[in-house]
């Protein structure tokens, strides 16, 4: 029970104070856990802290002190930079891979296009047989074109140029 | 009233000295080199002498009172000053910067702050790794699709080129022909690790 008469929370026990039946630090800094309440004292100021619990509902205040702790804990292992060291590289990351998806869907669609317009050309000649030469010149022109030098690859990388 | 008191009460705790707004522009001991004429946007906010050793001034200029407002309100005065003072002074800026991010991230979202930022980039950056895993493997699909192709090509025009005068003709006839999936043999399949070495060393 927090603040019962037993011992008081880390918070006041810090703060060497009475530990009242009501107080806002008492279920979220529990006595065994003198250190975690050290970090954000270090950090915010019990009276900040104080006052951020106090805006918020009851049900939300142990997300709050668990977000306040880690963000206090990281400013003490990077006094510089803080929790923000990490978030500026979690952003280098998710712009590293973008950028790799991007190039990787670009060469998906090439290989796409590519395999279509295989794909495409075999079936204009099975279409149009260039033994029959029932169609007009023209085609057979454009056919003879297409086959005399087939090359799988070609035919994309001129679409592609 | 009260608050007339409360103001006095902050400017006697930091100075030991009661000043009024009457006495602004006696605050200004030597000119800043950053502004000659107003205090810094911490002691305009605190209501104190701001002077040229002020460890506020080069990073809370009085142009953004909104910076120091924000940092004020979560970490505080003395603690911002302390975090300022611990570190070298090339890395204040970043300091104070970083002081300024976080603090803003905590009024913008009170429960979560800077974890509400950094659970959303990791959710991203899982998402994204995912969609790119999905797409090369589609990749590593087709090539491997085109190999068999292509070999099998090379194969029946190999096969057949010789007995016709007509290499290309055959060449199409045969390629129309065959179904459109092979099954992997020996010589593909032994080449498709090679070309998806190379796919990943190009990506990397």
């Amino acid at each position: 029970m927090p603040g019962s008469g037993s011992s008081p929370c880390a918070a006041c026990k810090l703060l060497r104070r009475r530990c009242a039946k009501d107080c806002v630090f008492a279920p979220h800094f529990p006595p065994e856990e003198p250190q975690k309440f050290a970090y954000v004292h270090k950090i915010f100021g019990a009276s900040n802290i104080n006052k951020m619990l106090q805006e918020l509902p009851f049900h939300q205040r142990g997300d709050a002190v668990s977000s306040i702790v880690y963000e206090a804990k990281a400013r003490l292992r990077d006094p510089v930079y803080g929790c923000v060291g990490a978030i500026s590289s979690l952003q280098q990351q998710v712009a590293q891979l973008q950028s790799q998806l991007a190039v990787a869907q670009a060469e998906n669609l090439c290989m796409r296009m590519h395999q279509a317009a295989m794909a495409s050309t075999i079936v204009a000649n099975t279409e149009v047989s260039p033994l029959d030469s029932a169609e007009s010149s023209d085609e057979n022109q454009q056919y003879k074109h297409v086959t005399s030098g087939f090359e799988p690859f070609g035919i994309a990388e001129a679409l592609l140029s | 009233m009260s608050r007339k008191r409360e103001n006095e009460e902050t400017i006697k705790g930091d100075s030991g000295r009661v000043k009024t707004s009457k006495n602004y522009r006696s605050m200004l001991g030597s000119h800043s080199p950053h502004n000659s004429v107003m205090p810094c946007a911490a002691c305009k906010l605190l209501r104190r002498r701001c002077s040229q050793e002020c460890p506020f001034l080069p990073y809370f200029p009085p142009n953004e009172p909104h910076k120091f407002a924000c940092v004020h309100k979560i970490f505080g005065a003395s603690n911002v000053s302390k975090m300022l003072l611990e570190v070298p002074e090339n890395q204040r800026v970043d300091v104070a910067n970083s002081l300024v991010y976080e603090a803003n991230a905590r009024i913008r979202d009170p429960v979560y702050g800077c974890m509400g930022v950094i659970s959303a980039l990791q959710q991203q950056a899982q998402s994204l790794q995912a969609e790119l895993n999905a797409v090369r493997a589609e990749i590593i699909r087709y090539r491997r699709h085109e190999n068999v192709v292509a070999a099998a090509t090379v194969g029946a025009t190999l096969a057949t080129g010789f007995t016709n005068g007509a290499p290309e003709r055959i060449c199409i006839a045969t390629q129309t022909s065959a179904p459109p999936h092979y099954a992997p043999t020996p010589s593909t399949s032994s080449a498709s690790p090679d070309i998806k070495e190379r796919y990943w060393t190009s990506m990397n």
